[in-house]
């Protein structure tokens, strides 16, 4: 066993954290299709994760996974490795290689550079939640930039909800197991990325490249219409995040530049939030968000929910023991007035005790809408955490 | 000697001592300048620490004596660049539910400190608005101008008077915060003539009302030269909660280089 040099600590540090989210959640209406019976659904999800860091913090383990279970009619029970990473690191540069999940962007209301990893739509479909990628990554850095070079191994398809429960965006059609790819060969199976970013003074910035298979499918109906094939095409995607910092505002700009079946498309999101501290002379701040959003994309492409959106948002921190936050918001097409609410709460009751709140909606949803077959699926979730 | 001023960004800062190898300070003859005189021999005497890694629990306690505690590590590196701040990261470790959390601050003179959130759960770096000097660091009694910059230039000094404090004699200064966006009137900082640490400030709201009281104690000498306070104990008079902040394990001239005090850095945590 290594021992810290003198200190007697012990060196080589093993941590773990589990935990388990028991999540009871209420749909608002009944539902539009064959077999969502259920107006409620009580699901748990257990949550491992394990860190293991050498005696000289040069090398890295890290595993952290994901099992749901006993949601509704079981549409959203799922297991994922959300990382299981060997990282190790040298002076100004870093190697990983396992699976992993990387973020990118500034946006709140879309995530349009971000597209790395696969979305976990099983969990929420807001796109925050992803499934671990296989990849081998490198980063080259110093105090003001950071150079990250991605070879992404393995294509992880998006899972749809199945021919039962809630959240089927697909409505009354069956989404075929086997998914079709424009790539084949190793093309197929390897993408590859990069991401350059660096700070100066108050901006915050970062490009980024990505050669691969886009993560959303074409639906592409069958001659009957009964059954839809997922396709994934391959994309060429440029990605500009921009935030720009002064006192209480922040101004956010992500765009895309997109090179996907012959047509070429730039997409982009940008907005404001400016944050009042210590409303009315109390401790609690009050963050308001605006954002725009256009993605409007050729009909040879997979369709985006919000091609056009607007998007307002008020987020609530209480700066209390108990770490009580509220993000509510709201995004709008106003080409057809078809709205999306949603609302996030956490606060702590115990020592080892989170309470999460989260409230989903859907109004004016047309029938050529992508949020058509979800248009009756409101629900409210609450959420009882225990780490262990 | 403005020059000697050395600016402390991040929670580090209320946790500082100052050795004292000056001369008995002369008597006053202008307040304001025997003011400035002892807060500028305190400040100085912290330079060349280069880096400091520290684990602190804080314990918060409410009137009815309900407490609650927080795990964090605070590592800071000294920025030798006296235009510029020093940079520091704040890792909290308990509650579970915010552990890998991380606040990354490169402090700035006069203006609000550049500040980074990264939330382990997204694997996501946030640059953040920081002007909000005067609100509760993590839900505790200490504000966020508490456990900042307390660089010398960032207040007027006025002397006092001399007061006993345990079995030391302090020099008492009024400090009026010339930054934006304070939350306090003014401040008195008592500060023993002996090795020159703050024993003890009293914090004066805008409406010059004694809001709350801050007692630093358990002093410890690193390194032979490096006085730190091991605990700090804060009262808010209004409220009647209090805050503790308990030291362990400090350690100085640890490796700690520019690229770890980086937004990039703050994702390698956890």
């Amino acid at each position: 066993m290594v021992y810290w040099g003198g200190s007697g600590t012990l060196l080589a540090d093993t941590q773990s954290l589990t935990q388990i989210a028991v999540e009871p959640r209420w749909y608002l209406s009944s539902g539009e299709y064959h077999r969502q019976s259920s107006m409620a659904d009580l699901s748990v999800a257990i949550e491992p994760t394990l860190d293991w860091q050498a005696a000289d913090s040069d090398a890295q383990i890290r595993m952290s996974a994901l099992l749901r279970l006993g949601s509704g009619e079981q549409d959203r029970d799922h297991a994922d490795v959300g990382e299981l990473y060997w990282r190790r690191s040298w002076s100004s540069s870093h190697l990983l290689l396992g699976i992993n999940k990387v973020f990118w962007g500034v946006a709140e209301s879309v995530h349009l550079v971000d597209i790395v990893n696969q979305a976990d739509f099983k969990e929420d479909i807001d796109g925050e939640q992803k499934l671990g990628q296989p990849m081998a990554m490198f980063t080259l850095e110093d105090d003001q930039a950071s150079l990250s070079l991605f070879a992404l191994f393995g294509f992880r398809p998006r899972a749809f909800p199945e021919e039962q429960g809630r959240f089927r965006v697909v409505g009354d059609a069956r989404v075929e197991d086997d998914p079709e790819y424009e790539a084949s060969g190793w093309e197929r199976d390897v993408d590859f990325a990069a991401r350059y970013s660096s700070y100066l003074g108050q901006w915050d910035w970062a490009v980024s490249l990505f050669d691969g298979t886009f993560r959303e499918p074409l639906l592409v109906p069958t001659a009957d219409g009964a059954v839809l094939v997922p396709r994934y095409q391959e994309v060429r995607q440029g990605g500009l995040e921009l935030q720009y910092t002064e006192g209480p505002l922040l101004g956010k700009l992500e765009a895309t530049y997109r090179d996907m079946a012959g047509r070429q498309r730039a997409a982009m999101v940008g907005g404001a939030e400016y944050t009042l501290f210590g409303v009315g002379d109390s401790a609690v701040d009050v963050g308001l968000l605006a954002e725009y959003v256009v993605d409007k994309r050729p009909p040879e492409w997979p369709r985006a929910v919000f091609p056009e959106g607007i998007f307002l948002g008020v987020r609530v921190l209480a700066n209390d023991p108990a770490d009580t936050t509220a993000l509510l918001g709201i995004m709008r097409d106003p080409d057809s007035d078809e709205q999306m609410w949603s609302v996030e709460a956490s606060a702590r009751l115990a020592s080892d005790v989170t309470l999460t709140l989260e409230g989903r909606g859907f109004s004016g949803v047309a029938r050529e809408s992508l949020l058509y077959g979800v248009r009756s699926d409101d629900y409210l979730q609450v959420g009882l955490n225990f780490f262990f | 000697m403005r020059g000697c001023t050395t600016r402390w960004g991040g929670l580090y800062l209320l946790l500082i001592g100052w050795s004292g190898a000056w001369a008995a300070t002369t008597p006053p003859a202008d307040p304001v300048e025997y003011g400035y005189e002892i807060a500028a021999k305190e400040d100085r005497s912290d330079r060349g620490f280069q880096s400091s890694v520290v684990d602190i629990t804080m314990v918060l306690r409410n009137q009815a004596g309900a407490a609650f505690e927080r795990e964090m590590r605070l590592s800071t590196l000294e920025v030798p660049d006296e235009q510029v701040g020093d940079k520091s990261v704040v890792e909290f470790l308990s509650p579970p539910d915010v552990d890998g959390t991380a606040l990354l601050s490169h402090a700035k003179i006069k203006e609000a400190d550049d500040q980074w959130l990264y939330i382990p759960a997204l694997k996501r770096v946030k640059r953040i608005a920081s002007s909000n000097r005067s609100g509760p660091f993590v839900g505790s009694e200490f504000a966020y101008e508490d456990i900042t910059a307390d660089e010398l230039n960032k207040y007027h000094y006025r002397y006092l008077r001399q007061a006993p404090c345990d079995e030391r004699n302090c020099l008492v200064i009024q400090r009026t915060p010339v930054y934006d966006d304070s939350g306090y009137a003014y401040q008195e900082v008592w500060i023993d003539d002996q090795d020159y640490q703050q024993r003890r400030v009293e914090y004066f709201d805008r409406a010059s009302q004694h809001a709350k009281t801050l007692v630093l104690d358990h002093y410890q000498l690193f390194d032979g030269r490096f006085w730190r306070p091991m605990r700090l104990h804060m009262v808010n008079h209004k409220s009647g909660k209090e805050t503790d902040l308990l030291m362990r394990n400090y350690q100085f001239m640890i490796s700690l280089t520019d690229g770890e005090m980086s937004p990039a850095a703050l994702k390698r945590l956890r």
